[in-house]
C-alpha cells in the first residue's frame, strides 16, 4: 500500500512537472498511468494543470483526459466567477473602512499564465488584529453571496513578522475594476511554503504555488526577508525551494546560498510522495470523529493509522527545523496531543 | 406586429451570463440557473452574432464570410436549437416548428462534408467550490466553523464542525 502510494505520488510529480508555465516537455505517461492518478489530480485541484501538461498529446483523447479537461473548463468559469464576488467583497470592507489582505487563492492563482490553472473555491481575507470584530460583523452583514469568506485575525502561524508590518509592505494587484492587496513578493512565497507544510504537503497544488511564485519574483526579491526572522523558518523555506526544483523543475537560478546549499534530508521526498499518492479526502484533519469508531474496535487500527501525521506535520507543528534526525519523535508528540486532547474531550 | 418579429430573430442571452473564452471554446455560466456550457468556436461564433436583429440568412452568411465557403441555413438552425435547449437565447425566440424544419431532421440532413464544423454546445459540470483545505491539523478556531466545506473539521476546542440547522455551523460532539 505505502510503494503504490509512493508510485502514485511520483506519477503525479511526473505529470505536474513545470504544468504551471506555457511550455514543458510532452509527458512520458501511459494512459493506464494516468487513470490511475486522475482520481487524485481530480481530488487535490491539480485537474486543471494536469490538462495543461496533456492538451497537445495522445493522453488528452482518454476517458481520463477528458475529465481533467472538463476539470480545466470549471476552474476557468468557477475563477471567472468568484472574481466578480472578490471584487464585491473587497468594495464592502473599503466602504466600511477596512483594509484587509488577501492570501492564498486569487492572490496567488493571478500569477499563473492561465486563468482557471490554479483553483480556488473561497477568498482567505487577512485583517489587522484591531479591526478582526468588526471585519467579522461585516462578513456576516454581508448576508448569503454565495462566496466563502475565511476572515483570519492577522496572519497567524503562516508569517513569522508582524501584521502590521505585512500591512506595510504589502502590494496591490489589480482585479477588473478594483485593486486588491496582496502580500509582498517575499511574504507571499514565505506563506506559500510554510502554508504547504503546516498542511503535510497534502496537495501538490500547493507546491506548484511555490513553482509558481518563486519563478515570477521580481529581479528586487528580498530573499532575507523571504527566508524569515528564525532558523528553522528559513530551513524550512530553503527545503520547500529544493523540494519544488527537485521534483518538479522549478527554475533553479539566482538562489542564496542559503537555499542551494540546503540538505533536504532523506525522508522528505519519500514522505511528499506518499502524501500525494493519498487522496486529500483522506487528510488526517479531515477524518470523522474519533466517537464514531467507539462502538467498532475492528476499527480502532484504521481510525489509529489515518491520524498518523506524516514526518512534515511532526515537525512543522512543533517548529522544529528539518534537519532534526529524529522525525519520528515530534510525530509522536503531535499525535498525542491530538489524543490527549481528544480524550479529554470525549471524558467530558 | 413588433412581437412576432422579434420571434423570429434570436437574441443570445446576456443577462446573468457570465463568459469566457479559451483556445478554441466558448465557456459559458448561466448562474441564474447554475448551468455551465462548452460551445464549440463554430457555436460560440452564432452565439455572439445573435443580437435580436439579424434573421438566420444573415447569420448564415456572416458564418460564411468568417469561413470563406458556403455556408447552409440548417448549421445555424442546428446551433440554434441547442442554443436554445441550453436557455441561452432570449427567451421570446421560438424555433420555427411549424416551418417544416424538425430538428432531428436538421441533424440527420447536415451533411459531412462541411466546411466548417458542426456547431456544438455541451454541457458540463456547474462549476462548484473547490474544498479548500479549510480544516487545519491542529483543527480550526470554532469561529470558523462557518460554512459547509468545514463540516467534518476539527475544531481547536476537540468538536467537530457540524451543520446543526441549513446555513448554521458550530464546534459539537462528537469530538475529533
Amino acid at each position: 500500500m505505502r510503494i503504490d502510494q509512493t508510485l502514485c505520488g511520483s506519477l503525479i510529480a511526473r505529470l505536474l512537472f513545470l504544468s504551471w508555465r506555457t511550455s514543458f516537455p510532452v509527458p512520458d505517461l501511459s494512459e493506464s498511468q494516468l487513470a490511475r492518478i486522475a482520481p487524485l489530480l481530480l481530488g487535490s485541484g491539480c485537474g486543471a494543470l494536469a490538462w495543461q501538461r496533456i492538451g497537445e498529446s495522445e493522453l488528452a483523447r482518454t476517458t481520463s483526459g477528458l475529465e481533467l479537461q472538463q476539470a480545466f473548463r470549471q476552474h476557468v468559469l468557477l475563477s471567472a466567477y468568484i472574481e466578480t464576488k472578490i471584487e464585491e467583497v473587497i468594495r464592502a470592507f473599503r466602504e466600511a473602512s477596512v483594509e484587509p489582505i488577501l492570501i492564498k487563492g486569487w492572490s496567488i492563482a493571478r500569477a499563473y499564465p492561465l486563468s482557471g490553472l490554479r483553483p480556488y473555491g473561497d477568498i482567505d481575507l487577512c485583517v489587522r488584529p484591531h479591526e478582526y470584530e468588526r471585519a467579522e460583523r461585516l462578513v456576516k452583514s454581508l448576508g448569503d453571496i454565495s462566496l466563502e469568506i475565511d476572515l483570519h485575525r492577522g496572519f497567524g502561524p503562516l508569517l513569522d513578522r508582524d501584521a502590521d508590518d505585512a500591512f506595510e509592505r504589502a502590494r496591490m494587484a489589480k482585479l477588473g475594476k478594483t485593486e486588491i492587496r496582496i502580500l509582498s513578493e517575499e511574504d507571499q512565497l514565505h506563506l506559500l511554503c510554510v502554508h504547504f507544510l503546516r498542511h503535510g504537503a497534502a496537495r501538490p497544488l500547493w507546491l506548484c504555488d511555490v513553482a509558481v511564485g518563486l519563478e515570477t519574483r521580481a529581479d528586487d526579491f528580498d530573499w532575507e526577508r523571504c527566508l524569515g526572522t528564525t532558523k528553522y523558518r528559513a530551513n524550512w523555506i530553503a527545503c520547500v525551494i529544493r523540494l519544488v526544483i527537485r521534483l518538479l523543475g522549478a527554475d533553479e537560478r539566482d538562489l542564496p546560498t542559503d537555499v542551494r546549499e540546503v540538505e533536504l534530508p532523506r525522508w522528505l521526498i519519500p514522505a511528499v510522495l506518499r502524501q500525494w499518492g493519498i487522496p486529500f479526502a483522506n487528510h488526517p484533519s479531515r477524518q470523522p470523529p474519533v466517537s464514531s469508531y467507539v462502538g467498532r474496535p475492528l476499527w480502532w487500527w484504521k481510525a489509529l493509522k489515518d491520524r498518523w501525521p506524516n514526518p512534515i506535520q511532526g515537525l512543522a507543528s512543533n517548529n522544529v527545523d528539518f534537519s532534526y534526525p529524529f522525525p519520528f519523535l515530534f510525530q509522536l508528540t503531535n499525535y498525542f496531543k491530538r489524543a490527549a486532547q481528544q480524550s479529554a474531550s470525549l471524558r467530558q | 406586429m413588433k412581437q412576432t418579429k422579434t420571434h423570429n430573430l434570436p437574441k443570445a442571452r446576456r443577462s446573468e451570463i457570465l463568459t469566457r473564452e479559451i483556445p478554441g471554446e466558448l465557456l459559458v455560466y448561466d448562474m441564474k440557473r447554475h448551468r455551465a456550457y462548452c460551445l464549440n468556436e463554430t457555436a460560440a461564433f452564432i452565439w455572439k452574432q445573435c443580437n435580436g436583429k439579424r434573421t438566420v440568412a444573415q447569420l448564415a452568411g456572416q458564418l460564411e464570410n468568417r469561413s470563406g465557403g458556403s455556408v447552409d441555413e440548417q448549421i445555424v438552425w442546428l446551433a440554434l436549437d441547442q442554443l436554445e435547449k441550453s436557455k441561452l437565447l432570449d427567451p421570446r425566440f421560438s424555433f420555427p416548428s411549424q416551418s417544416g424544419i424538425s430538428r432531428r431532421g436538421l441533424i440527420r440532413s447536415m451533411g459531412l462534408a462541411s466546411v466548417i464544423a458542426l456547431p456544438v454546445v455541451v454541457s458540463i459540470i456547474a462549476p462548484t467550490a473547490v474544498q479548500a483545505a479549510s480544516c487545519i491539523p491542529g483543527g480550526i478556531q470554532p469561529s470558523n466553523c462557518t460554512k459547509a466545506s468545514r463540516v467534518g473539521c476539527c475544531c481547536t476546542n476537540s468538536k467537530t464542525c457540524t451543520q446543526i440547522s441549513p446555513g448554521v455551523f458550530q464546534c459539537v460532539d462528537p469530538a475529533c
